[in-house]
C-alpha cells in the first residue's frame, strides 16, 4: 500500500520536523515542505530513518489503519502544510503512536476506534481495556474537536431543539475553513505498566476547574470528563486546557 | 444511526436503533423525535440490541427523547443494550435515570 500513497520519513535531528529527502515521495517533495538533506559521512546515514509516519491527504479509514499498523501513525497534508506539532517529535523519540489531523477530517472518521484497535494490535491487550480506552478517547476527542478547536461551548443543549441547534453549530464550525483546519493530535506512549493516551487541540484552552463534576437539571457540561475519570486510572489536563492525558493500566 | 419504528404487542411503540449513538449521528434522533410526536403513541421502548457504541452525547439524546415521551403523556424505556453500550450505561448508572428492561 505504501507504494500507492505518499509516505515520509520524518527527520527531527535538529528539533524541527523535516522530510528526509531520501525517503520522501515525489508528491510531497513538490510541495513547500521543509526537506532535510541527510549529511552522510563515510556512507553512514546520520538522519533519523525510523520511525516513519504515513502522510495523508484527507483521512481515509483504510489509510489511517495502514499508518497506525505499519508505521508510527499518520499526519495529514492540508494544502501546503503538514499537520503536526512538537508532540510528533516526542512521540517518535519514544517509539509511540501519533495522529495529526485537521478537525474536519478527524470528526468524519471513527478515530478512537481505529486508534485503540491499532494500539491493541501492537500491545496485545484485551477487549475490556480496549472498550474502555475507545470510549475514553472518543470523549476526549469530542471535547478537543468541538469545545477546543471549534470553540463551541458545551452548555445550551438542555432541550432537543437546543441540542439540534448545537449540532448545526458544529456543522457550521466544521465547514469554516479556519476552524475546520485546526490541528488535533492524538498520541500514545507506553511502558510495561501503563499506556498514556493524549489528545491535544489547537483551541483557546480553558480553566479545568470551571467544569462541573456533577450534573443536575439544566447542566450538561462535565459528563464526558466524568466518563473519562471512570474509565481510566486517572487523567490530567495541561497546556492551558488544550491537552488531556489519560492513563490506562496494562 | 438508523432506526425503524414498529408497534409493540403491549400498545407501546418500539424503536429499533442500529449503529452508533454519538454526536455525529444525532440527526437520527431529531427525526425520531419528530416521528414520536406524529405517531400518537404515548409509551415508547428503545431497543438498543444493534447499537454498537454510545457516548455521553448519545446518552444525552436518550434523555432528550424521554422528555418527548413525557411531553406526550407517556414514558420511555430502553432494552437490549450489550457489549460496550451496556458497559457504558452501567458506568453512569443509567438505569437510575431511564427505565431499563431486560
Amino acid at each position: 500500500m505504501s507504494g500507492d500513497h505518499p509516505t515520509a520519513i520524518l527527520c527531527c535531528r535538529d528539533g524541527d520536523v523535516e522530510l528526509c529527502a531520501e525517503g520522501t515521495s515525489a508528491l510531497l517533495r513538490d510541495r513547500d515542505n521543509p526537506i532535510a538533506q541527510c549529511p552522510r559521512q563515510g556512507g553512514q546515514a546520520r538522519c533519523a530513518e525510523q520511525p516513519t509516519v504515513l502522510v495523508l491527504i484527507g483521512a481515509e479509514q483504510e489509510l489511517l489503519l495502514h499508518g497506525l499498523g505499519h508505521h508510527h501513525g499518520c499526519v495529514e497534508q492540508l494544502g501546503d502544510h503538514l499537520l503536526s506539532g512538537a508532540n510528533l517529535i516526542e512521540t517518535l523519540k519514544r517509539d509511540g503512536l501519533y495522529l495529526g489531523l485537521s478537525t474536519s477530517s478527524a470528526y468524519g472518521v471513527e478515530l478512537a476506534k481505529l486508534f485503540t484497535q491499532s494500539l491493541g494490535g501492537r500491545l496485545g491487550f484485551g477487549d475490556d481495556l480496549r472498550d474502555n480506552m475507545e470510549l475514553a478517547l472518543h470523549e476526549a476527542l469530542v471535547n478537543g474537536l468541538i469545545h477546543g478547536n471549534l470553540g463551541i461551548p458545551s452548555t445550551g443543549r438542555e432541550t432537543l431543539e437546543l441540542f439540534s441547534e448545537y449540532c448545526r453549530a458544529v456543522e457550521r464550525g466544521l465547514g469554516d475553513p479556519d476552524r475546520g483546519s485546526r490541528l488535533i493530535e492524538v498520541f500514545a506512549w507506553w511502558n510495561e505498566h501503563h499506556i498514556d493516551i493524549s489528545v491535544e487541540d489547537d483551541g483557546e484552552g480553558y480553566d479545568p476547574s470551571a467544569i462541573g463534576s456533577t450534573t443536575s437539571n439544566g447542566r450538561t457540561s462535565g459528563r464526558g470528563l466524568q466518563l473519562i475519570g471512570s474509565l481510566t486510572e486517572g487523567y490530567r489536563i495541561t497546556q492551558g486546557g488544550r491537552r488531556l492525558t489519560m492513563r490506562f493500566r496494562r | 444511526m438508523e432506526y425503524r419504528i414498529v408497534p409493540g404487542n403491549d400498545g407501546r411503540a418500539v424503536v429499533y436503533c442500529v449503529g452508533r449513538m454519538t454526536l455525529p449521528t444525532q440527526a437520527g434522533f431529531t427525526r425520531i423525535a419528530d416521528d414520536m410526536r406524529t405517531n400518537g403513541t404515548r409509551d415508547w421502548l428503545f431497543d438498543l440490541s444493534d447499537v454498537e457504541f454510545i457516548d455521553s452525547a448519545g446518552m444525552w439524546m436518550l434523555l432528550m427523547v424521554r422528555s418527548v415521551a413525557k411531553e406526550l403523556g407517556g414514558q420511555l424505556s430502553i432494552t437490549g443494550a450489550t457489549g460496550q453500550v451496556a458497559k457504558a450505561l452501567d458506568l453512569v448508572s443509567f438505569e437510575d435515570v431511564i427505565r431499563t428492561e431486560g
